[in-house]
């Protein structure tokens, strides 16, 4: 599911890039007693002489890593999303040089600061001050350079009066900053950073993303996060991965997309699997009791639908959404009520309802309906949604149902649920 | 950008290098790391007593306790140790010290991968560096050992010859024998841990067949033959003898032994260099 044109493009580009990943692939042992017997077997294979490394998998291998390629540049900050086990953390060691890959090649060409444990080698009975230096020099800087970047370094991590403390009385968001501060500050040709922007309260947080915009004129990134924003607010490209192969690799935008898509179908897929009494109690658990009174109402149909008429299921944020819904009602209705609630992360984030907005339905020859419902601008911040579409007559349902799923994107920075349509105005005084 | 340097990782990088370009690499390596050894050692060896009353007390503590049981055993009349030509006590305390300097290179270089294990596995630098702090630390507290050993040596009466000035070349084959043992046991420690007990167990029993807590003139033939045969009975023993004979256990066994310890250093090392990245990706 690569997207050819613009891996081609990526590929393409050779002038100066800082890394260079050419099919690389890494294999893994899933039993623990067996890795170990392969861990003695290359040993002794290593003592006669022989390889280590072939191309077929044994027993129990599989691929965590799964010919992967990709070019970096200087400037430009790569995202790598995917699921838990999707072989993100692994590529990010072969990258920094902790394992070697069992295929392929990587070129760097520069220093390598790695991000993935933040403050590793701090010694807790040590110093702050002590900290700083045993740090950077195992991150390969010289003692002269980190004494001109000391007072820089304290000032980033915001803890200079704890300085000389142990850093067994640091916080562990002081011994996050203090890794941080010594990691940025060495100047890296190629940065790369896991999941670690997660830690720190929100000011921190927003100084590391100033500061990774800054180094990034000097340096290459790659940047590992399950922070959709984070994502989308720092990387120039970004790489899914789904067990352990690259399944998307392009525009950060358009990554997101892919990658939100991939999820929900899984959830769809997986939600079909199961046997449909259990469905029904897992839907209703989340979403509220389902009915389909099927000697009442018939031939029901709905579907969210774009401004093309189009089905949605991934749509920008601040679009117009349709919903376009017909049903049949087998008997003279009383007072026919159509309500449809929307879900994020299985809480109710808003509802619409005819009788508070005070419609009356109109019931067709036959007892036909069919209407629309209009939503002119979808204010929900980036996510995933889940609609239920419910018919009811005098209090009671005829119909509930999930409508589907539609994901929302493309907005860089969102804070809480909504992000309303709004204007700031500034008057002369 | 030209003038940065290129880093290449691909499958067998390692093992296609030539032995010598190995080694080479490998002391480039150790030279270049001087400073993370440095702070490494700092690290480990100042916070080791920052946590404890006695200190620096321990190191002498230690021992002293061996000595005290050893010294105990022979009065009981236990034990046969032959003429050993100083006060008893004076024999066992400085046999035991030196076999303690040979048992602390192995146990230094059998920890290099596991005394780093939170930095192995998320910073890439040059893991040969952790054999060499190891073994500074192990030094520095035999330094400070031995200046207590030689006090008790006068107050028994044994005054150490100038020789001991030679005794850092007489002691590197224990180095190099103890750190190629160790070496390799530590990447067996880490893919199958019951082999790296056993040999853990087997090197500290090691002890009872070197001469150092009774003399090499037993009586009993096997002991004899055994001792005879045990690299460490030479290379020990030397230790020993330059300190307070002034001279080298035997000559020629010595000779022999140090260059046979010498070519499995150069042997284990190389393994490790090819090996280390293979053993590591199993620490995950």
């Amino acid at each position: 599911m690569i997207n050819p044109s613009k891996t081609k493009r990526l590929i393409g580009e050779t002038e100066d890039p800082v890394i260079m990943v050419e099919r690389v692939s890494k294999k893994f042992c899933s039993n623990l007693k067996r890795s170990m017997a392969y861990g003695i077997i290359d040993l002794s294979k290593n003592l006669a002489g022989v390889k280590t490394t072939s191309n077929s998998l044994r027993k129990n291998e599989f691929w965590a890593v799964d010919d992967v390629s990709f070019t970096l540049k200087k400037g430009e900050v790569l995202g790598l999303i995917g699921e838990n086990g999707s072989g993100k953390s692994s590529l990010l060691r072969l990258v920094a040089g902790i394992m070697p890959p069992d295929k392929g090649r990587i070129t760097i060409r520069g220093r390598v600061g790695a991000l993935i444990a933040v403050g590793a080698g701090f010694h807790p009975h040590m110093s702050g001050r002590e900290n700083v230096f045993l740090n950077g020099t195992i991150m390969g800087m010289t003692r002269d350079e980190i004494k001109s970047k000391y007072q820089e370094i304290v000032d980033f991590a915001q803890i200079d009066e704890f300085i000389d403390a142990p850093v067994s009385t640091y916080s562990s968001g002081m011994r996050v900053r203090l890794g941080f501060a010594v990691a940025v500050h060495m100047d890296p040709d190629l940065m790369l950073i896991d999941e670690v922007l997660a830690v720190g309260d929100f000011n921190f947080r927003q100084k590391c993303s100033e500061k990774i915009n800054d180094i990034r004129r000097k340096s290459a990134i790659i940047l590992v996060s399950h922070n959709i924003r984070d994502i989308l607010m720092l990387c120039s490209k970004t790489m899914v991965m789904n067990k352990g192969k690259v399944t998307f690799l392009g525009g950060t935008r358009d990554a997101v997309d892919f990658y939100l898509e991939q999820t929900n179908k899984k959830d769809a897929d997986r939600e079909n699997n199961r046997k449909d009494a259990k469905r029904v109690s897992t839907v209703s658990l989340l979403y509220g009791e389902l009915f389909d009174n099927r000697n009442k109402i018939a031939e029901v149909s709905h579907q969210w639908v774009d401004r093309a008429g189009k089905t949605v299921s991934s749509i920008p944020h601040g679009s117009r959404i349709i919903m376009q819904f017909s049903f049949r009602v087998l008997y003279p209705v009383d007072n026919l009520i159509v309500g449809v609630p929307i879900f994020g992360r299985g809480d109710m984030i808003s509802a619409m309802n005819t009788d508070v907005d005070g419609i009356r339905i109109c019931v067709g020859a036959d007892g036909y309906v069919q209407g629309s419902l209009e939503i002119d601008y979808l204010a929900f911040n980036p996510g995933r949604y889940v609609s239920v579409f419910a018919v009811v007559d005098a209090n009671e349902f005829l119909y509930r149902n999930v409508i589907g799923e539609f994901v929302i994107g493309n907005l860089p920075v969102a804070y809480g649920s909504v992000t309303l349509k709004h204007l700031w105005r500034f008057e002369k005084v | 950008m030209s003038d940065k340097s290129i880093i290449v990782f691909k499958p067998n990088q390692r093992h296609e290098e030539g032995f010598i370009k190995t080694w080479i690499i490998m002391s480039k390596n150790i030279f270049k790391s001087r400073e993370l050894i440095w702070q490494l050692f700092r690290r480990d060896f100042l916070a080791a007593y920052k946590k404890s009353f006695f200190g620096m007390a321990w190191i002498f503590i230690s021992p002293l306790m061996g000595i005290v049981s050893w010294v105990f055993l022979n009065a009981t009349g236990m034990l046969n140790p032959g003429d050993v030509g100083i006060p008893y006590p004076a024999y066992v305390l400085i046999g035991t010290s030196m076999w303690g300097l040979f048992i602390g290179f192995f146990e230094s270089a059998e920890a290099t991968l596991s005394s780093g294990k939170d930095l192995v596995l998320q910073v890439y630098y040059p893991r040969e560096a952790l054999l060499f702090k190891q073994t500074a630390q192990h030094l520095a507290n035999f330094s400070i050992s031995l200046m207590m050993i030689l006090i008790f040596l006068f107050i028994f009466g044994v005054t150490p010859t100038w020789k001991i000035l030679l005794l850092p070349l007489v002691a590197f084959p224990l180095f190099l024998l103890g750190a190629s043992i160790g070496l390799v046991t530590s990447m067996i420690s880490v893919v199958a841990m019951d082999i790296g007990k056993i040999i853990k167990m087997g090197m500290s029993l090691m002890m009872y067949i070197t001469p150092i807590i009774y003399s090499s003139d037993v009586n009993n033939p096997l002991v004899r033959m055994i001792v005879k045969w045990n690299p460490l009975t030479y290379l020990v023993c030397s230790c020993r003898d330059i300190i307070i004979f002034g001279r080298l256990y035997d000559l020629e066994g010595y000779s022999i032994c140090s260059l046979a310890s010498l070519l499995l250093f150069l042997i284990s090392w190389r393994l490790f260099y090819v090996s280390e990245d293979r053993v590591i990706e199993r620490m995950i």
